[in-house]
């Protein structure tokens, strides 16, 4: 036990660790690798005026240099979108909804649902060649306690974001029950 | 109220929006692009009679007339693709220039509706609504632009429709802050109190401001001498035609002059501000009132308080006074300043602070923590040695070894990094948590677990190698943060605190 002087033992609450994480619609891989080859091809034509405008045309080393460089790391980033699409999925729990996403950062965000102040879907211009939506979660904690889940279909985005509406409002009604405990507990303390 | 407002179709804005929307991009865009703007204008004002190239060059025109024509096209686009309606006790707004965004905002998320009025809106006799939920600064809710009639009635209807869902609720905020509440002064400044916050001040920040004048001062000699020769050295035309000795010893009594400088800056800077401070502990939170010349007065609602900070520095220690920061949660168009910050606390202020904050804290008993000491090794090498290889590299000469001097830097971060490990103190206990940091002085974040919005664990590729984690508490103002926490303990955490949380349902605000 990590902990000792908790109210319950950690190590016996639901684990976010062991959840089963939903994966994201394959077709964001599709739109990863868009955005990612726009980006890329966008520095290409940078590398390309820097080529004409400066003189580094005399200097072949360097030249190759700055062009092995933007293959390098469009291969690498072509091994990141994959691997960042396995590692992205998220998990709606009774109480809360988990995302983790990343690879050379890892990040997982749980959001707990009675904190969820409202959502929002969005859909980008490539995200609508395929059809998907981001649904984003908003809490009171502002930008980097958000949560924003890219590569969702219509459907299953209006779902999600359905069922944590639902959750939200129920609230008020458990709310009751457990401030009545919580006094309760107050009373024996 | 008599109003045929179909409150349930989506309905555009007063077009005056679109005007204020385009201020809104245009300051947007001056906000973002001031440094390149500034680049582009400088050399039209050039005042040395050599260029006379001035204003010929259409380049400046052009992009004046592209920034106008685009931002005028985004406004009116913004106008038309914008919606607000009322459906399912949810005000809904639809916008989105590229994106399409919708958002719902439930009637029980709504705090409050303020109207806002600008001098262009009392030209038309609009007002600008906006819809607070409590956070979610980045993406306001508002409408630009709407008729008074139109927004009042809005107003009534939200608000009557979510009495009707919540009906012990009521909010009169306004009202109720206009009273005279009695109050408990916990701290009254005295003069000597002051002097103590003022010479405790950092004075690095004033140093800096006069050596960045000085430097710019510097650098606009070349231009600003009349007969200075290309590439010949300021000082060295100085020393020849105005006879002044820059000797080492006019170097050391400069410095300590703006040192003498600086200070004076933190202590007027200070008596403008903290004049007069009385620290109120009123029957809903706290008050801080204090100034010379304006009298501000700020105060915190003891339920939108969500954590709380302290610390004090080398001589602030000296002087047995704290910095006290109370984070409260408040609405996007309040203030942007979320923190009230007190100066000049003693411990026994403090000690007031936490027990009407956290008034159980006492009855848990804390665990103590440390954190991972691989940290020292991670500062050392981002800290200490990648800038240090980058300083050689620039100051390397090959026949002089003062620049090995450089290398005492590594020691320093070491010895300094050790320190920052062995202070690093996590306590946990059943209600909250309470950090204790910092290699001379001391930092204390006091946080209630039912505070937190959401919880985030991040570890970059070497934290995943060795298990340990950076692990976030957000609340609705402010962060905890624990680093280079051990993984398994960052874990356990995450998942108590997430009981707790979803199992507390006292407001956090």
């Amino acid at each position: 036990m990590v902990f000792e002087n908790l109210e319950i033992n950690a190590g016996e609450l639901p684990a976010v660790e062991t959840a089963n994480y939903q994966q994201l619609s394959r077709n964001y891989v599709g739109v990863r690798y868009i955005s990612n080859a726009i980006f890329f091809v966008i520095l290409l034509v940078g590398v390309f005026v820097l080529y004409r405008e400066t003189e580094i045309s005399s200097y072949p080393t360097a030249w190759y240099a700055v062009l092995t460089f933007w293959v390098f790391w469009f291969l690498i980033s072509l091994f990141l979108v994959k691997k960042g699409y396995d590692n992205r999925g998220y998990v709606l729990r009774e109480y809360d909804i988990i995302h983790r996403k990343g690879v050379l950062v890892k990040s997982l965000t749980t959001v707990p649902f009675n904190r969820v102040q409202h959502c929002e879907i969005s859909q980008g211009p490539i995200q609508r060649l395929f059809n998907l939506h981001t649904l984003e979660i908003f809490t009171a904690g502002g930008g980097k306690s958000d949560l924003s889940i890219p590569g969702l279909e219509g459907e299953t985005a209006q779902q999600i974001k359905e069922f944590i509406v639902k959750k939200t409002e129920q609230v008020p009604e458990v709310s009751a029950a457990v401030n009545y405990n919580y006094s309760e507990f107050e009373r024996e303390g | 109220m008599a109003n045929n407002l179909k409150i349930d179709i989506p309905t555009r804005q007063s077009p005056i929006a679109i005007f204020l929307i385009l201020w809104k991009v245009i300051r947007q865009i001056l906000r973002q692009a001031w440094p390149f703007l500034l680049v582009i204008v400088l050399p039209y004002f050039n005042f040395s009679p050599s260029s006379s190239s001035r204003a010929e060059d259409p380049y400046i025109t052009n992009i004046i007339i592209a920034l106008t024509a685009f931002s005028t096209i985004s406004s009116i686009i913004a106008y038309f693709k914008f919606y607000y309606y009322i459906k399912d006790d949810e005000f809904i707004i639809e916008k989105g220039l590229f994106q399409k965004v919708k958002i719902n905002l439930p009637f029980d998320r709504i705090q409050t509706i303020n109207f806002e009025q600008g001098p262009i809106h009392q030209l038309f006799n609009v007002v600008r609504l906006e819809v607070d939920s409590a956070g979610s600064v980045q993406n306001e809710i508002a409408i630009q632009a709407i008729s008074r009639a139109d927004a009042e009635y809005i107003r009534s209807y939200i608000l009557a429709e979510k009495a009707k869902l919540a009906p012990t609720e009521t909010i009169d905020e306004q009202g109720a802050a206009l009273e005279e509440e009695a109050h408990q002064v916990l701290m009254h400044h005295q003069p000597l109190d002051l002097l103590k916050i003022g010479v405790s001040q950092n004075h690095l920040r004033g140093l800096g401001i006069i050596f960045g004048f000085f430097f710019w001062v510097f650098q606009s000699l070349e231009e600003f001498l009349p007969d200075l020769k290309q590439g010949e050295n300021p000082m060295d035309y100085l020393r020849e035609n105005l006879g002044l000795n820059f000797e080492a010893s006019i170097w050391m009594s400069l410095f300590f002059i703006l040192f003498l400088i600086s200070i004076g800056i933190s202590l007027f800077s200070t008596v403008f501000r903290y004049f007069d401070l009385r620290f109120l502990k009123t029957a809903k939170g706290f008050k801080v009132v204090s100034g010379l010349m304006t009298k501000r007065e700020r105060s915190a609602n003891l339920n939108k308080i969500q954590l709380i900070r302290w610390g004090d520095s080398l001589l602030k220690k000296m002087f047995g006074i704290f910095r006290l920061h109370l984070f409260q949660a408040s609405s996007a168009s309040l203030n942007s300043n979320k923190a009230i910050s007190v100066p000049g606390c003693y411990q026994s202020q403090i000690d007031t602070v936490r027990q009407t904050y956290f008034p159980d804290e006492q009855k848990y008993p804390y665990e103590t923590h440390g954190i991972s000491s691989l940290i020292i090794g991670r500062r050392v090498l981002y800290i200490g040695i990648l800038p240090l290889v980058l300083l050689l590299s620039t100051f390397y000469q090959p026949d002089s070894y003062r620049y090995l001097l450089l290398l005492l830097w590594l020691p320093l971060v070491y010895f300094t990094s050790v320190r920052f490990h062995k202070n690093w103190k996590v306590r946990v206990n059943a209600e909250g948590i309470q950090t204790e940091s910092g290699i001379i002085g001391r930092n204390y974040t006091l946080l209630q677990w039912y505070k937190v919005q959401s919880v985030n664990i991040r570890q970059s590729l070497y934290q995943q190698r060795r298990s340990v984690a950076d692990v976030y508490f957000f609340t609705a103002a402010g962060s905890v943060r624990i680093p280079y926490f051990p993984l398994d303990k960052a874990i356990a955490i995450k998942n108590y605190v997430l009981y707790k949380v979803e199992i507390d349902e006292r407001d956090w605000m």
